[in-house]
């Protein structure tokens, strides 16, 4: 319809934008009134406008002298979404692309011609050409640079073009891009901006120098830091600044090492693969590797690799039966260690060293029955052989404890069974067990992760604060060491009791390295965590001591630096709240076997009010690090002035800075601490803590999540209240005796009657996956490839745990307590489920899979930490004795007929061939890990009951 | 629309357990089938749309008052005064980023924190609406009754898991005592709209109680994707005998409760894990967009952004939904970190560039998806902070802003009223914690209405909806 009209005038048209002036005279063609169309007509020069920019359309009003309306699509006069249109036909485009199309119609109508047929124009809606005005840095050394640019008229989705390729780029504001640019080469390269479609529109050009680079070495250790005799070992190294990425390496000073200190050779990627000596050198087994840059020699690298003894590996024994009294057994195996230990039943026994492959023990058996053999290799790297079973003759002897009460004992107590511990509770009884566990002492980690630190780290002066600063408390980058020591102790520690109960209790008073703050200081949180098992044997007001003057709690929950409050600022209420919530007393008021109280309407009763926190937060200000001997505000607000190996503000508890104490009036939880002149942060903390820790609610409150983390989610009210009638008075009048309540959580009678819990369907909780997985390697003596346990954390929910100790991800756990689980026979029932609240559809395949690798794994390939299975081994010719150490080591006796048919139909598939001794022994081993992975994918593997 | 009533839930549930045993591999009656989709189609009708919502959940309790701020010159003088004990949080006004609403506030102008940029751009183009003062309520509340306690409140206010859970799950009278949320019960009601239920509600972030259903189940997907069992997906240490004795042992029957429902859980796994991984689409080229690094305001390096990533995430599985039988989803990602006792400054720069930069990614995302319109992007937190710092940060509050993003949003627009600013307020129990006066039912009801539901499972889902006047609704969603 347009087209005809249009086509009618198109001569008068093409000269009207030829000939302007002369328009009025040519019109006559389409005569008096005007073809319909006409002086409606609109025409525009282009199809297209930026936004915010002016399209001036062409109209016939110099010819028909009429008025015109214009509307953008459909609205009169446009609106800034799709643009304005003023009474000339000056159409201003929108600031933004309209959507979500970006064409806009703009239709006319000559006012004074009413019924004409409207004028139509097209247009699309560009989006603005960028324009650059800064680029930051102006120039930078070849290698890797981010550099931000700053200009106008960005668009969301504008791509840098680096030397005419785009980089992943940035995208801050409309007025500023970031990218990271890879110039390995010095020069001036091209650089602009483009915005996306509609429209690209790129720039202007600018050039940036890339200048010739100062050369930076970086060692990437991925696969760690230490390594065992002969093994080899590959590390990374980064090259950064210069094109040219050669290096030379050396090994403590001699080029390509020897046999002595291990040799290295480089791999086509860049890296190196070292490879350990035969014997750990001596007088250090620490061994230095260097890189030296070949652009500059004098840039270079240091690299610290721990040289590790062997695994012990125990083959044979002679004899294999004994009779009860003294005897020597000659032990054959391979990588034994001059020093090296045999082990009865778990215990060290006189051990002469004959040679790398035979030693001679002196042993004197007491009781009939089976006799666990195994060789501990001394440090460094300590690593423990599997088992060899032997016998002695004679009747067992009646045990004190079944060894499947005493293997279901040692999964509440224990981070998991082993056949030595099995043996020797057995034989001792539960008491004598927890007797020997209390007195024994504490496996700590702060040391182990300085040394580490230290080790791996270029050294720093003592009196160099800013190097010690960056090594011990600015130092995020480094937590894996605590990582290796936490899986380490929790694994081979035999401190069994006190690092399972440390592991509970971190998980009720949290700290977390995903605060960052916390992140930075590894040895501090070492320390915590040391800190807490130091006072799981003490008593409960130590350990709320302990806890809340930790500079890690201090940082995780804010209480260091929290300032008295004034007219403008109130204290920090986030420790007050938390130490109420969460780590004493609760929200609710409890009956002291942990039901609630209710008031005469059946609701709970709030422990405390918002105005008891607020009371309360007065009275944890003015704490702060401690710098021995300065209160100044200086060291009040700086965390990093006394730091160095062996002492730190990371490991002080905080001081007290009176003048940021608050000196208002107090109030909470009934308790008043009036107004003060002068004022007093060690006695108000001494009030506050003392009147929570004599809280009606802190028994049951404590005990029952403790009991839930070890023994069972549900436990009877008669259960939590036994035991909360031990924290209150342990038989000696005092109050809090965590020895006391341990004791009582473990040996009641609901924790320990097996017959009644197995009957109950209801009994039991959820095993944590991270403490199946130490059940597995402390059942089957996993030892650590490398001698570090360098697992990392095994957080990840699919690709690994979903769990990591010091690592929840927040103050709240990785699961709370009065979890349920909705739409479930635990829901119907009225259970808890704690542990189900980490448990979905991730972590149970994540568990699943990384059970599969570790179980897998071996001396060659797999994880960093693995099994021999020599035992189990032995036994795998006989699935069914084969699946009854399995099954006590890893259910306590509990497996069922269908699974435990089911598992020996998949291992007897796994047939044992004929003659090559390779592939018999490929085939026990495969069995063996079978039957494990079986049981522990179990569902009734996990859970615990 | 009727509403569901117990009974009927329970018939739901016993169908849907029909449909995951076929799923198991055994058969399932055909007339239970049939009987399902009659009842799909006489509760919801068969709908050929398909809408998302996708709940942000801000981990910590976010600083409204910090995020969307009042500049005229008395509410951002005051602000200014009630910041001042704390370096960095009273903000310089050439810096915020002004924001103009379509329904002007009286006497009032706003900005948004610098940090968030894309907010602003997506407030400035009409698909970003903020929604003010909005938090946990059972009924309206004056500052005068709850002084006299003479309305009910939500239980344990300023607690992170009380308030969270209220947040989540809607509970009359607060506390650990309900164990959905309203996501949860949504997807219960609506689970007849989508022909394979197992696919309505999933998080990206581990067990979310607002996903919670009765009948509904969360799937929890990283973006890692859908893994399988290594040991059923190929033979168990290379035995094909090890994997058939796996597959009876995961699905074995198991009398104690604990061992019984952790096996519902990997069942639940393997049932959804082949479909997911054909549907899902792949990150980067020839899928979805990976998002770009942000610029860590800490440390001014690229660092990436993993809450974008969450978002990308869930971009993938609804460009996958057409695998999946699902017509409505509802998506759960979490942003953490916002407990800013001490280090807000810093920390908040941080946290709320990701959250700009990874909505204005997922916008962008959705956009190019063809879905913008059909799936809405809600910010939730355990609650708001003080307005008053401490010396370094701020504390547990209740009422806080909120961000709602999507093409259905009636955007570059304020709903609920925006408090006055100052000490002792109106809507202030002290220290600059507001009284909510939009309640997180009427800002859940407006989604859930748009989502889909009718006004009566509304009520249903949200028991105290009516105590917000006749029409509680916000005029959010248009």
């Amino acid at each position: 319809m347009r087209q005809r009209l249009v086509r009618s005038c198109s001569l008068s048209v093409i000269l009207q934008w030829g000939f302007l002036a002369a328009v009025a005279v040519l019109m006559t063609g389409c005569g008096h009134g005007f073809d319909k169309g006409y002086a409606s007509f609109i025409s525009a020069p282009t199809g297209t406008v930026r936004v915010s920019q002016t399209l001036q359309l062409s109209t016939q009003t110099m010819t028909t002298g009429s008025p015109m309306s214009f509307w953008v699509n459909g609205v009169l006069g446009g609106n800034a979404t799709v643009g304005t249109i003023d009474s000339k036909g000056l159409y201003t485009a929108p600031a933004i692309v309209p959507t979500p199309s970006n064409t806009v119609t703009i239709t006319s109508l000559a006012t004074n011609f009413p019924g004409d047929t409207p004028g139509s124009v097209t247009v699309n809606v560009l989006n603005p050409i960028p324009i650059i005005t800064t680029v930051m840095p102006s120039s930078f050394s070849e290698g890797m640079s981010t550099i931000t640019i700053n200009g106008s008229q960005f668009i969301y989705g504008a791509q840098i073009i680096w030397n005419g390729v785009a980089v992943p780029t940035t995208y801050v504001s409309g007025t500023e891009l970031a990218a990271s640019i890879a110039a390995p080469n010095p020069g001036t390269y091209p650089l602009l901006v483009s915005n996306p479609d509609p429209g690209p529109a790129n720039s202007a050009t600018i050039s940036e120098l890339v200048g010739p680079g100062k050369v930076i070495l970086a060692v990437v250790p991925n696969a760690g830091t230490s390594v065992r005799v002969t093994n080899s070992l590959k590390i990374g190294l980064t090259v950064t600044g210069t094109n040219n990425t050669a290096v030379t390496w050396s090994i403590n000073g001699i080029a390509g090492g020897n046999a002595l200190i291990g040799t290295i050779v480089a791999n086509a990627d860049g890296s190196v693969t070292y490879t350990a000596p035969a014997v750990v050198p001596t007088p250090s087994n620490i061994v230095q590797l260097t890189a030296v840059s070949a652009d500059d020699p004098t840039v270079s690298i240091s690299q610290n690799i721990a040289v590790m003894n062997p695994i012990p590996i125990l083959t044979s024994a002679a004899p294999m039966t004994f009779n009860v009294g003294p005897s020597t057994v000659v032990l054959t195996g391979s990588n034994f260690i001059n020093g090296a230990q045999v082990l009865l039943n778990g215990a060290p026994v006189f051990t002469t060293f004959n040679s790398g492959t035979q030693l001679t023990a002196s042993i004197s058996p007491t009781d009939p029955g089976n006799l666990d053999l195994q060789v501990l290799n001394p440090s460094p790297g300590p690593a423990t052989s599997t088992d060899l079973i032997a016998e002695v003759n004679g009747t067992p002897p009646m045990l004190l404890v079944s060894p499947e009460d005493a293997s279901r004992f040692l999964a509440e107590a224990t981070f998991g069974a082993t056949d030595g511990d099995i043996h020797h509770l057995s034989k001792i009884g539960y008491t004598a067990w927890l007797g020997e566990q209390f007195n024994m002492p504490a496996t700590l980690h702060e040391p182990v992760v300085e040394q580490s630190l230290v080790l791996n780290n270029p050294p720093c002066n003592a009196g160099d604060l800013k190097c010690n600063t960056a090594l011990f408390v600015q130092n995020a980058e480094q937590e894996n060491y605590l990582q290796q020591t936490f899986w380490q102790q929790a694994m081979t520690g035999d401190d069994q009791l006190r690092q399972r109960v440390e592991y509970a209790l971190t998980e009720l008073f949290v700290i977390s390295s995903t605060n960052p703050a916390v992140a930075n200081m590894p040895r501090g949180m070492a320390n915590y965590y040391d800190l807490l098992g130091a006072d799981e044997f003490g008593n409960f007001r130590q350990l709320l001591e302990d806890v809340t003057l930790n500079p890690m709690m201090g940082q995780f929950l804010s209480m260091l630096g929290n300032d008295k409050g004034d007219a403008n600022r109130d204290p920090d209420e986030n420790y007050a709240r938390e130490v109420m919530q969460l780590l004493t007393i609760g929200l609710y008021q409890l009956n002291p076997d942990g039901t609630q109280k209710l008031d005469p309407t059946g609701q709970p009763i709030p422990t405390y009010s918002n105005n008891d926190v607020q009371g309360l937060a007065k009275v944890f200000t003015g704490f702060s690090w401690n710098v021995p001997g300065d209160s100044s505000n200086n060291a009040w607000s700086n965390c990093c002035e006394y730091v160095g190996t062996g002492f730190g503000e990371d490991l002080l508890q905080m001081q007290n800075y009176p003048g940021h104490h608050s000196t208002a009036e107090k109030d909470f939880l009934g308790v008043t601490i009036p107004t003060q002149a002068n004022p007093d942060p060690v006695g108000d903390l001494k009030i506050a803590l003392d009147t929570l820790f004599n809280h009606p609610n802190l028994p049951p409150f404590f005990c029952k999540q403790m009991i839930q983390h070890l023994v069972t989610s549900n436990p009877s009210p008669a259960y939590v209240g036994r035991v909360a009638a031990v924290f209150e008075d342990n038989g000696a009048g005092v109050r809090g005796d965590m020895k006391a309540v341990i004791q009582a959580i473990l040996l009641d009678p609901e924790a320990r009657d097996s017959a009644t819990a197995s009957n109950n369907p209801q009994y039991g909780k959820v095993r944590e996956a991270l403490v199946r997985y130490t059940e597995w390697a402390r059942a089957f003596t996993a030892q650590s490839r490398n001698g570090a346990f360098h697992l990392g954390s095994t957080e990840d929910p699919i690709f690994a745990l979903g769990e990591m100790s010091l690592r929840s991800p927040s103050v709240f756990n990785w699961f709370a307590p009065g979890y349920v689980p909705p739409g479930t026979s635990l829901e119907k029932a009225g259970l808890l489920a704690p542990e189900m609240e980490m448990t979905d559809v991730s972590t149970v395949v994540g568990y699943l899979n990384y059970m599969q690798s570790a179980i897998g794994a071996d001396a060659v390939n797999g994880p960093d930490v693995f099994s021999n299975y020599s035992a189990e081994i032995g036994l795998a010719a006989t699935p069914d004795l084969l699946l009854d150490r399995i099954n006590l080591l890893l259910m306590a006796g509990e497996m069922d007929a269908t699974l435990r048919s089911q598992i020996l139909a998949a291992v007897n598939s796994i047939a044992i061939p004929a003659g090559d001794q390779n592939a018999i022994n490929a085939a026990l081993a495969n069995r063996v890990k079978m039957a494990i992975y079986l049981t522990m994918a179990a569902p009734s593997y996990s859970a615990q009951f | 629309m009727k509403t569901m009533n117990r009974h009927e839930l329970s018939r739901r549930q016993f169908l849907r357990t029909a449909s995951l045993a076929s799923m198991a591999g055994m058969s399932a009656s055909p007339f239970l089938l049939e009987l399902n989709s009659l009842a799909a189609m006489a509760q919801q009708g068969t709908p050929t749309d398909y809408k998302a919502l996708v709940c942000v959940f801000l981990s910590g309790g976010n600083d409204g008052h910090g995020t969307v701020i009042a500049t005229d010159t008395p509410s951002f003088s005051a602000f200014t005064t009630a910041r001042s004990g704390a370096p960095g949080l009273a903000y310089n006004q050439t810096d915020l980023l002004p924001i103009v609403l379509k329904t002007p506030q009286s006497g009032r102008t706003f900005a948004l924190n610098p940090a968030l940029v894309g907010v602003q751009n997506l407030f400035n183009s009409g698909r970003a609406a903020i929604v003010a003062n909005t938090g946990t309520l059972i009924a309206p509340t004056t500052k005068a009754q709850l002084q006299a306690r003479s309305v009910p409140l939500p239980a344990s206010l300023y607690s992170h898991f009380d308030q969270s859970a209220a947040w989540q799950a809607i509970m009359a009278n607060g506390g650990s005592a309900v164990h959905t949320g309203w996501g949860g019960a949504m997807a219960d009601l609506i689970s007849s709209m989508n022909t394979n239920s197992a696919f309505t509600c999933i998080s990206t972030s581990g067990v979310a109680l607002f996903l919670s259903g009765e009948t509904s189940f969360q799937l929890n997907v990283t973006s890692a994707g859908p893994i399988p069992i290594s040991g059923l997906a190929k033979p168990l240490f290379g035995q094909q005998a090890g994997s058939n004795a796996l597959s009876s042992i995961l699905t074995a029957e198991e009398t104690n409760l604990f061992a019984k429902e952790y096996e519902v859980i990997i069942n639940r796994s393997t049932a959804a894990q082949a479909t997911l991984s054909t549907s899902m689409l792949t990150a980067g080229p020839g899928g979805v967009a990976n998002p770009p690094q942000y610029l860590n305001p800490m440390t001014n390096k690229l660092a990436n952004n993993n809450f974008a990533t969450s978002l990308q995430t869930v971009a993938r599985i609804i460009g996958g939904r057409s695998g999946l039988g699902v017509s409505r989803q509802i998506f759960y990602v979490t942003l953490g970190g916002f407990d800013t006792h001490d280090n807000q400054a810093p920390q908040i720069a941080r946290l709320l560039t990701q959250l700009g930069q990874g909505l204005e990614y997922f916008d962008a995302t959705l956009t190019s998806l063809g879905v913008n319109n059909q799936v809405t992007t809600f910010t939730a937190s355990d609650f708001g902070r003080t307005l008053t710092a401490n010396s370094d940060g701020t504390d547990h509050g209740w009422g806080s802003h909120h961000i709602v993003t999507g093409g259905a949003v009636a955007g570059g627009d304020m709903y609920g009223q925006y408090p006055v600013i100052g000490s002792n307020q109106a809507n202030d129990t002290g220290a600059g914690r507001l009284i909510p006066t939009t309640s997180v039912e009427q800002y859940a009801g407006t989604l859930a209405r748009w989502f889909g539901l009718s006004d009566g499972q509304i009520k249903e889902v949200f028991p105290n909806f009516a105590n917000f006047g006749s029409n509680p609704y916000l005029g959010l969603m248009g």
